[in-house]
C-alpha cells in the first residue's frame, strides 16, 4: 500500500467525518450558535474571553499534542500498519473526536467547568482522592516513560562513534534549551519586538541545530542522560514559566508546523510504500512477552485515538473562550481529527522501513528525514531536525506532568484544615514525584507505556461516562458516548489484567504491582462514579415522583 | 487642553482595565490619580483552584499634577516611586513582573527636567529575576506645546499618554 493514498485516504475521511458525523453530533447534541458562551456570560478578560476560532483551535491542539500521538503508532506497529491505521482513523472520528468535543460542549454548558471539575464535584471527597491517586501513577508513568525515550534517543554509546544522530540531537537540545531563556528573557524583560525577536529566534534554532549537526559536543550514555533530564525536569517545573516553559514552547510551536510541512510534503513527492506487513494476526510474540491486538493496541495508541487527559487539561480552558457553540466543533472535534492526522504520519515514518530499529523518536525521524530528503534537506540534519522536534514535545509533556503530578501530591500531603506538611513543600513533592519516576526507568520506556496507556484511556472512559449521564440527565439519546465508553473500559481492565500478570511473570515486580493497584483504583473509581450518578439520578427520581 | 481635561482622558482609557482612584494622599504625597492592573495567567488542572503553574503581572500608575514640571519636581516625584517600589512590590513565588509608572503632567517642562526624566532609570531584579523584576517609567508631559517626555522603561507606553487634539 502506497502511504500517500493512507494520509490522503485519511485526511478525506476525516473531512468528510467532520461534515456529516459532525453534523449529525452538532444537531443531536442541541449546538446552538445563538446561545451564550460563558466566555461572554462571564467575561472577565482574564480566564473568559472570546477567541478567535482559528486562534483557538492552535492553542487547544498545542495543549493536547505532545509526543504522545507519534510514540503510540510507532510502539503499536509491530501489530502491523493496517490495525494501527484503522484505530487512529475510526478512533480518532468514533471515541477520541466525541469524547473531546463532547467533553469541551459539557463544559460549555457547565458555565466553563472542566469535565474533570464534573466529575470531581459529583464524586464526592473519597472519590476525588482516588482520582487523584490513580492521575498521580499515571503521571509518574508518562514522567518515566518520556524521560527513558528522550535519554535512549540523545545517548552516544563510544562502541558505536558513527552512530552520532543521537548525541548531534541532543547537543542541539540542551543549545535550545538555553536560546529559549535568552529569547524569553529579551522578549519579556527587555520589551524586545515580538516579530523580530521570533524570525531571529527561529533562524538561531536553525542554527542550534546546525551546531548540534556539525559539533555535537554533549556525547553522554543513556545513564548520563538519565541524571541529565532528571535534573532538567526537577528545574523546568520549579522555575517561573516564563523563564523557560514558555518562551521554549512558543519556539518550539515553529518547530512543530515546520516538521509538519516538511513530512507531508515529503510523502507527498516520494510516495513512499509501507513496507512492514499489512497485519500479523491477533497474537505478536511468544511466552509472556506474547501481546493480543486486543486490548494492547488500543491502549498502545492513546494520543493518536483517544485521550483521558485532553478532556482534563484541554476542555478546562478552551471551553471558557469559545466565541460560539457553534465553534466547539472546529476546536473539539477538529484539533482531535488534526492529531489523528500526526498519528498517521508517524505510521507512515515506521511503515517505510522493514525492521526499523531504536526509540520512537530515532524512528520517527529517520523515515521523516527520508521524506524530507526529496526537496533537498540531507538526512543527517533532517534527522537531527526531527529528533529535536519529537525530544521539544516530550520535554513539555515531562515538564507538565511533574508540574501536574506535584500539585497532586502537594494536595494529597496538606491536611484536610489546609495545613501543609513537609512533604507538601513544593520542592520536595517535585523531588519525591521526579525520584519515583527515576526508580521506574530500569524498566525502560516498552514496559512502562502499556500501563500509562491503559491509565490514560480509564480517565477517558471516566469522561465519556460523565458526558453520557449530563446527556441522559438533558433528555437526550447518548449512545454515541456510552459505545465508546464500555469499549475503553473493556480495553482498559482487560490490559492492566495482562500488564500486571505479564510483568509478575517476567519478575518486573514493580511495574507488575503498580499495574495490579491502577487495576484496584480503576474498578473502585468506575463503580464511584456510576453510583454516583445513578445515585442522583435515583434521588431525583424520588424528588419528582 | 487644561490638567482636567487631560486627567478626565487618562481617567477614561484607565478604567477599561485598571482599577482607578482620585485624590489620594501615599506616602505624605498627594496623588491626583492612582491606577492598579493586575494579570495573572498560568494553567490549571480539573479545577480552578489546581493551579499547576501561574505568573503575575502588575501595573502601577501614579499621575500628578502641578503648574509647571521642574528638575527639582521630577526628583522628589522619583524618590516617591521608588519608595513605593520599595514599601508596596512584594514579588511573590509567582510574581514576573511590575511597572510603577510615574506621570507628572504641568503646562510646560523645563529643559533641566526634561533631560532628568530621559536619563532617569530605576529598575529591581528580585531573586536573581527568579522572582520576576520591577521597572519604574517616569512621564512628563507639557500640556501648552503638546509635549510627552519619557525614560527609556516609559518609552513602551508612551501612545498611552498622547494628548487628543
Amino acid at each position: 500500500m502506497n502511504s500517500l493514498t493512507l494520509l490522503l485516504l485519511g485526511i478525506v475521511l476525516f473531512l468528510v467525518a467532520y461534515v456529516t458525523y459532525g453534523g449529525y453530533l452538532a444537531n443531536h447534541w442541541g449546538i446552538d450558535p445563538e446561545k451564550k458562551t460563558p466566555a461572554h456570560t462571564k467575561r472577565d478578560n482574564i480566564d473568559y474571553c472570546p477567541a478567535d476560532a482559528k486562534v483557538l483551535l492552535g492553542h487547544h491542539f498545542s495543549s493536547i499534542a505532545g509526543a504522545g500521538p507519534i510514540t503510540g503508532p510507532i510502539a503499536a506497529a509491530v501489530f502491523g500498519w493496517l490495525p494501527v491505521y484503522l484505530w487512529i482513523v475510526l478512533g480518532s472520528i468514533f471515541v477520541g473526536g466525541v469524547h473531546d468535543w463532547g467533553s469541551l460542549f459539557a463544559s460549555i454548558r457547565h458555565d466553563g467547568k472542566s469535565i474533570g471539575e464534573v466529575i470531581r464535584v459529583n464524586i464526592g471527597e473519597n472519590g476525588k482522592k482516588l482520582f487523584n491517586l490513580f492521575a498521580y501513577l499515571t503521571l509518574i508513568l508518562v514522567v518515566a516513560a518520556f524521560t527513558d525515550i528522550c535519554a535512549s534517543t540523545f545517548a552516544f554509546d563510544a562502541a558505536k562513534p558513527e552512530a552520532i544522530s543521537g548525541a548531534q540531537a541532543g547537543t542541539a537540545s540542551i543549545l535550545f534549551i538555553f536560546l529559549a531563556m535568552v529569547f524569553g528573557f529579551f522578549v519579556y524583560r527587555k520589551g524586545a519586538n515580538l516579530v523580530l525577536s521570533s524570525v531571529i529566534g527561529v533562524a538561531l534554532l536553525f542554527f542550534c541545530i546546525w551546531i548540534g549537526y556539525q559539533f555535537p559536543f554533549v556525547k553522554l550514555s543513556k545513564f548520563g542522560w538519565d541524571i541529565v533530564l532528571i535534573i532538567y525536569i526537577f528545574l523546568a517545573s520549579t522555575l517561573p514559566v516564563w523563564f523557560l516553559l514558555q518562551p521554549r514552547d512558543y519556539l518550539c510551536s515553529f518547530l512543530l508546523y515546520a516538521m509538519l510541512i516538511g513530512a507531508v510534503i515529503g510523502v507527498i513527492i516520494v510516495r513512499p510504500a509501507m513496507a512492514i506487513p499489512a497485519s500479523v494476526g491477533f497474537t505478536v510474540g511468544e511466552g509472556i512477552k506474547s501481546q493480543y491486538l486486543f486490548p494492547m493496541l488500543f491502549v498502545t495508541v492513546a494520543c493518536g485515538a483517544i485521550s483521558g487527559f485532553h478532556s482534563l487539561v484541554g476542555s478546562g480552558t478552551s471551553s471558557k473562550q469559545l466565541n460560539t457553540e457553534k465553534d466547539s466543533k472546529l476546536v473539539g472535534y477538529g484539533a482531535m481529527l488534526i492529531e489523528g492526522v500526526v498519528a498517521i504520519m508517524a505510521l507512515i515514518a515506521v511503515g517505510y522501513v522493514v525492521g526499523a530499529k531504536g526509540t520512537p523518536a530515532q524512528i520517527f525521524a529517520n523515515g521523516v528525514a527520508d521524506f524530507m530528503n526529496s526537496f533537498g534537506i540531507p538526512v543527517p540534519v533532517g534527522t537531527v531536525f526531527v529528533i529535536l522536534a519529537f525530544s521539544a514535545f516530550a520535554l513539555t509533556s515531562l515538564d507538565t506532568a511533574t508540574r501536574l503530578g506535584r500539585y497532586m501530591f502537594q494536595e494529597m500531603t496538606t491536611k484536610a484544615d489546609g495545613t501543609k506538611t513537609a512533604l507538601s513543600n513544593m520542592y520536595v513533592s517535585t523531588a519525591i514525584t521526579v525520584g519515583l519516576s527515576a526508580l521506574l526507568l530500569t524498566y525502560g520506556y516498552q514496559k512502562i507505556w502499556p500501563i500509562f496507556g491503559s491509565a490514560n484511556q480509564l480517565l477517558a472512559g471516566l469522561s465519556l461516562l460523565a458526558v453520557s449521564a449530563w446527556l441522559a440527565k438533558s433528555g437526550k439519546k447518548n449512545f454515541m458516548t456510552v459505545i465508546p465508553m464500555i469499549f475503553m473500559f473493556a480495553v482498559t481492565l482487560t490490559a492492566l489484567v495482562f500488564v500486571s500478570r505479564n510483568n509478575f511473570l517476567s519478575e518486573n515486580y514493580i511495574i507488575g504491582t503498580l499495574a495490579a493497584i491502577l487495576f484496584v483504583l480503576a474498578i473502585v473509581l468506575i463503580i464511584t462514579t456510576i453510583n454516583t450518578f445513578l445515585g442522583k439520578k435515583s434521588k431525583q427520581g424520588k424528588i419528582s415522583a | 487642553m487644561t490638567h482636567e481635561e487631560y486627567l478626565e482622558s487618562l481617567q477614561k482609557k484607565f478604567e477599561t482595565h485598571f482599577k482607578v482612584e482620585r485624590n489620594v494622599m501615599l506616602l505624605g504625597e498627594r496623588i491626583d490619580i492612582h491606577a492598579s492592573f493586575s494579570n495573572v495567567s498560568g494553567r490549571t488542572f480539573i479545577t480552578p483552584n489546581d493551579v499547576i503553574d501561574k505568573c503575575e503581572s502588575y501595573e502601577y500608575c501614579y499621575v500628578k499634577k502641578t503648574d509647571r514640571v521642574t528638575e527639582d519636581e521630577i526628583d522628589a516625584f522619583g524618590q516617591f516611586l521608588k519608595r513605593i517600589v520599595d514599601e508596596y512590590v512584594e514579588p511573590g513565588r509567582d510574581h514576573m513582573s511590575t511597572y510603577v509608572t510615574g506621570v507628572i503632567i504641568g503646562n510646560s517642562i523645563d529643559d533641566k527636567a526634561g533631560m532628568a526624566i530621559k536619563v532617569h532609570r530605576f529598575s529591581r531584579a528580585y531573586s536573581f529575576y527568579l522572582r520576576g523584576w520591577c521597572d519604574v517609567r517616569l512621564i512628563g508631559i507639557g500640556l501648552d506645546d503638546n509635549q510627552i517626555i519619557t525614560n527609556k522603561a516609559g518609552k513602551r507606553v508612551q501612545k498611552v499618554y498622547q494628548i487628543a487634539p
